[in-house]
């Protein structure tokens, strides 16, 4: 399943060609795609509606770097829009009372317990003093549950006394107050659903705790209910962030979109694992990244973007469709190449292929170097007029760049094969050469 | 039986009044405007069906152009295989509960227990989930009030054995069913899975026709991800049948669409409350009835 959502995005961004600007026929032709591989990731309708919406205005009108497709930047956009959604640096908890209270609240089974104990593991490494604590009398053996996470990762386990949720949470705050605690983790119950006596429960514990973090503890596995549970959370106890859980289930992550774009609270932490130290802080480009299912395409654009030079390109482009491309062209593109982190980088960027490591480790940028240094040593008449090379420049030219004159003969042939596809794409201005130069140059280093 | 059809309706209201919502009710007949059927398809990827499933539905009901509920009625049954009958007639029926973490693994057996003990079985219940801390006291006061038996060893020692252990003794104090309760894990846990495997050889090796059924409890508010779920445990613990939980939760159900629509698993039960009483045989006209607006 999720291959084939890989696939879509990158017949997505394959799928349009041409245009300088996107156009609404660009917009109507990859949204389509796009809202279905939004809903496949669990996003929820309305907010994939929304997201969408964003895509649209954004995109509109927007200027289509020569090298690009239409479809890659628009898949671009959706990226940014998704990491905007997500936000940006993850935003430190407010620790700053002594002792503040943590509150978790979720649904049954989102894993609160579990995230408790991972909690408190991950701030007690942070220097901070932690205690547990559970008000949760409704689920057999919970309580229990947190005692020994408590002992696992060596903080104190506070049994509140108290009948109701909300004397249990006083008393285990008050017994913080004595013990010098910094920080105390306060599991509350779950339900199957979000009812008003769950809600009024929690209200009743934060009234009395004043939680200076509320966060949610959401399975990220979560279809489109996501939306709703947040919601409801959101409006009862005022969220200050959410937890992720169980991401290491390969997950793409939905879940996680529809309750940022919803609430707009930020996402903390995800669970990685079973085991107490698999917890980590969000990564919210990581998490656009794998909702979208796709290799680091917008990498790729991002770096096309930035490192070449949209008028530079434009005028490569009129001399090639004029047949003037020459060797000092040639190695202007090489260098251009090598900005971007050369072949490896490139080929590791590619959308929908995965490229195991030896294949990689065998992707040589070698060549490219030796044919700038044979470029390097020629004269400037030699790169504009390469016909004009016979066997003693050769000589010079293979002694000039440490090579031999076998690969002096190579290059030259390669760029004359080169000069006679670029001047085959005549009239197609040239739109494509970005693509078939590093296809060109590829294959010197590629295995055979 | 009447009594629990209500229940079943009160578990779905949810989702039902969101769909009735969007499809007109007394309309027999009458044909629904494309705008109509788009909120169709809308309210159906919002009950989590899944967008190809979903426009796959309305699609076929646009194409026929006659009815509208009935139709879609009948579409949405003709997603679910035809239902096998139970492999329990052998005694020890062996039970293997799997599923991924927070499904409600433990609760369900609690509640299975108690409808074994109901039928007037003796019933045994193996602690296999030696991971989780306090898995095995939280399983125990669930066998305890069903008036089953429990076997259980210490935390952390072999899934296998406790399994093993489990099914021996079912054979020579001539138990009617085994229950056995596996820890949850994530499909995607090569190690975990590789451990379940283990557990269903071993109790193979106990009783070499067993285990009887395997059911894998989902979650009602999985998304997409439960199709993975659902196809690797079956790779793995060689799953028989489906039991759904937390349907009366937020969620919708529409997943039980999904999963019978990829898999021809049938789904046995769903759970739409917290009390015992609220683990219901599943029937697949019944429940596309109740998620469906009355008419």
């Amino acid at each position: 399943m999720f291959d084939t959502l890989t696939q879509k995005f990158s017949a997505i961004s394959d799928r349009l060609r041409g245009s300088a600007r996107i156009t609404e026929a660009d917009l109507d032709a990859t949204l389509r795609d796009m809202r279905m591989a939004l809903l496949e990731a669990d996003v929820a309708l309305p907010v994939v509606r929304k997201l969408l919406d964003e895509v649209r205005e954004r995109g509109l009108g927007e200027e289509v770097a020569k090298s690009l497709k239409p479809g890659q930047l628009i898949v671009k956009i959706l990226h940014d829009v998704l990491s905007d959604t997500l936000g940006g640096e993850p935003k430190p908890l407010d620790l700053q009372k002594i002792p503040s209270v943590i509150l978790l609240c979720g649904l049954q089974g989102a894993g609160k317990t579990t995230t408790a104990g991972k909690l408190a593991r991950f701030l007690t490494q942070q220097g901070k003093k932690v205690a547990l604590t559970s008000v949760d009398s409704t689920r057999p053996a919970a309580r229990e549950q947190l005692e020994i996470l408590a002992r696992q990762v060596n903080v104190p386990y506070f049994a509140g006394r108290g009948k109701r949720a909300d004397q249990m949470a006083t008393d285990a705050l008050n017994q913080a107050k004595k013990d010098g605690i910094h920080v105390l983790i306060l599991d509350t119950a779950g339900r199957q659903t979000v009812d008003d006596d769950l809600m009024a429960e929690i209200n009743k514990v934060q009234r009395k705790v004043q939680a200076s973090e509320r966060l949610l503890v959401l399975d990220s596995m979560m279809g489109q209910a996501a939306l709703e549970i947040a919601e409801s959370f959101h409006e009862n106890v005022r969220l200050s962030g959410c937890i992720l859980t169980k991401t290491d289930a390969d997950v793409r992550g939905g879940a996680a979109i529809s309750v940022a774009q919803s609430t707009g609270v930020p996402l903390r932490f995800v669970g990685t694992g079973e085991k107490l130290e698999a917890f980590e802080f969000f990564d919210p480009q990581r998490m656009a990244g794998r909702v979208l299912g796709q290799g680091d395409i917008v990498g790729l654009v991002e770096k096309i973007q930035n490192t070449v030079d949209l008028e530079e390109a434009e005028k490569l482009a009129k001399k090639a469709s004029k047949g003037h491309f020459d060797l000092q062209d040639f190695s202007d593109q090489l260098d251009q190449m090598q900005n971007m982190g050369g072949m490896s980088e490139m080929v590791k960027m590619l959308p929908g292929v995965r490229v195991p490591e030896e294949a990689l480790a065998s992707v040589d940028d070698k060549p490219i170097r030796q044919m700038q240094a044979m470029i390097s040593s020629m004269t400037a008449d030699e790169r504009t007029k390469p016909k004009i090379i016979s066997g003693s420049r050769k000589r010079r030219i293979a002694t000039g760049s440490g090579t031999t004159i076998q690969e002096v003969n190579r290059l030259l042939k390669q760029f004359s094969q080169m000069q006679k596809m670029m001047k085959k794409m005549r009239g197609s201005k040239g739109k494509r050469m970005m693509a078939s130069l590093a296809g060109k140059l590829g294959m010197p280093g590629m295995p055979r | 039986m009447a009594s629990w059809l209500k229940r079943l309706g009160a578990g779905l209201s949810r989702s039902r009044e969101k769909l009735s919502k969007l499809i007109p009710g007394n309309r027999a007949g009458e044909k629904l405007t494309d705008s109509e059927w788009q909120d169709i398809e809308d309210a159906l990827i919002m009950a989590d069906c899944g967008p190809e499933l979903s426009i796959n539905i309305v699609n076929k009901c646009k194409k026929e152009r006659q009815d509208n509920l009935h139709q879609l009625k009948e579409h949405m049954l003709n997603v679910f295989p035809e239902v096998k009958s139970l492999n329990d007639d052998k005694k020890p029926f062996v039970l293997l509960v799997v599923g991924v973490n927070g499904t409600g693994k433990t609760t369900t057996i609690g509640k299975l227990a108690t409808m074994y003990r109901q039928q007037g079985k003796k019933v045994l219940v193996g602690a296999a989930d030696t991971f989780r801390a306090a898995a095995v006291e939280q399983l125990s006061v669930w066998v305890t009030r069903a008036g089953a038996d429990i076997v259980k060893q210490a935390e952390g020692s072999d899934p296998a054995a406790v399994s093993f252990d489990t099914i021996q003794r079912g054979i020579s104090r001539d138990y009617d069913v085994v229950i056995i309760d596996t820890a949850g894990r994530v499909q995607t846990d090569t190690s975990l899975m590789n451990e379940l495997a283990k557990v269903h050889r071993v109790i193979q090796k106990a009783m070499p026709s067993a285990p009887h059924e395997v059911w894998h409890v989902v979650d009602a508010g999985t998304g997409q991800n439960a199709i993975n779920q659902v196809e690797k445990f079956k790779e793995i613990a060689h799953t028989t049948g489906l039991i759904v939980t937390k349907l009366d939760g937020t969620a919708k159900g529409g997943i039980v669409l999904q999963l019978t629509h990829r898999f021809a698993i049938p789904i046995r039960y769903i759970g739409v409350g917290e009390t015992l009483e609220d683990l219901l045989p599943f029937d697949a006209s019944n429940f596309v009835d109740e998620l469906l607006p009355k008419e």
